[in-house]
């Protein structure tokens, strides 16, 4: 399962030694940030449509496979209120060149972005919390 | 005919249930749906919220006719990362 509740354990995320045919890991990590359009954020609540998520995540690894030469592509994804600085999804790329390894991994977070379905709300100071809208995102590949 | 609907985040606190099955005529599309949502409150400023749809956990469009049993998602933009 790449979708968790439980906070994303970095040091577990990345522990899995690659292949020794690999020269290169690629990774990013999508962190909670304290602030958006100017204003305070306190933490972020996450919320998916399991099944799909899952399934789609699933798509993207396969693609990203598909399309460059690497050996592995790890993916996890955070649901749940998650607070400032905790990580919310974690990617990582092992491949035997660097090239691929990086653009294997930016193609996976912008795939999860437009494509995984995902929602995050935005919890402020006041008590009040908002949806993020990605109008972007409003088209999606079929 | 009948459809399950799902609803997510915003749409979910918007109609206040997570899912719900809908009775529709045989032939009905997707926008006909969400026209009869619309239909049923005003207030739900659906308008103002582009929608992306999932038909049995595929991306879809308005235009798809559903069938029976069919589980049909109704999402605001993704918002993951």
């Amino acid at each position: 399962m790449r979708i968790t509740q439980e906070p994303i354990r970095l040091d577990d995320f990345f522990s899995k030694g690659a292949d020794p045919s690999c020269g290169a890991t690629a990774s990013f990590v999508g962190l909670v940030r304290n602030h958006d359009h100017g204003r305070r954020v306190l933490k972020l609540h996450y919320e998916c449509y399991r099944s799909m998520a899952e399934k789609m995540l699933e798509q993207i690894v396969a693609k990203a496979k598909e399309r460059w030469p690497v050996d592995e592509v790890l993916v996890r994804h955070r649901i749940g209120t998650l607070e400032i600085g905790e990580a919310a999804v974690a990617i990582a790329v092992n491949s035997s060149h660097r090239a691929e390894a990086f653009q294997a991994c930016r193609f996976v977070i912008e795939e999860i972005k437009k494509s995984v379905p995902i929602w995050k709300k935005e919890l402020f100071e006041d008590g009040t919390g908002e949806w993020v809208f990605c109008p972007e995102h409003a088209e999606v590949s079929l | 005919m009948k459809v399950q609907v799902l609803f997510f985040a915003r749409l979910k606190e918007i109609f206040g249930e997570s899912s719900r099955w809908m009775s529709l005529r045989e032939g009905a599309s997707i926008h006909e749906l969400v026209g009869l949502l619309r239909h049923e409150s005003e207030e739900l400023g659906l308008d103002q919220v582009p929608l992306v749809y999932a038909v049995n956990e595929d991306f879809t469009e308005g235009e798809r006719i559903l069938r029976d049993q069919d589980t049909l998602a109704l999402m605001t933009p993704m918002a993951g990362g």
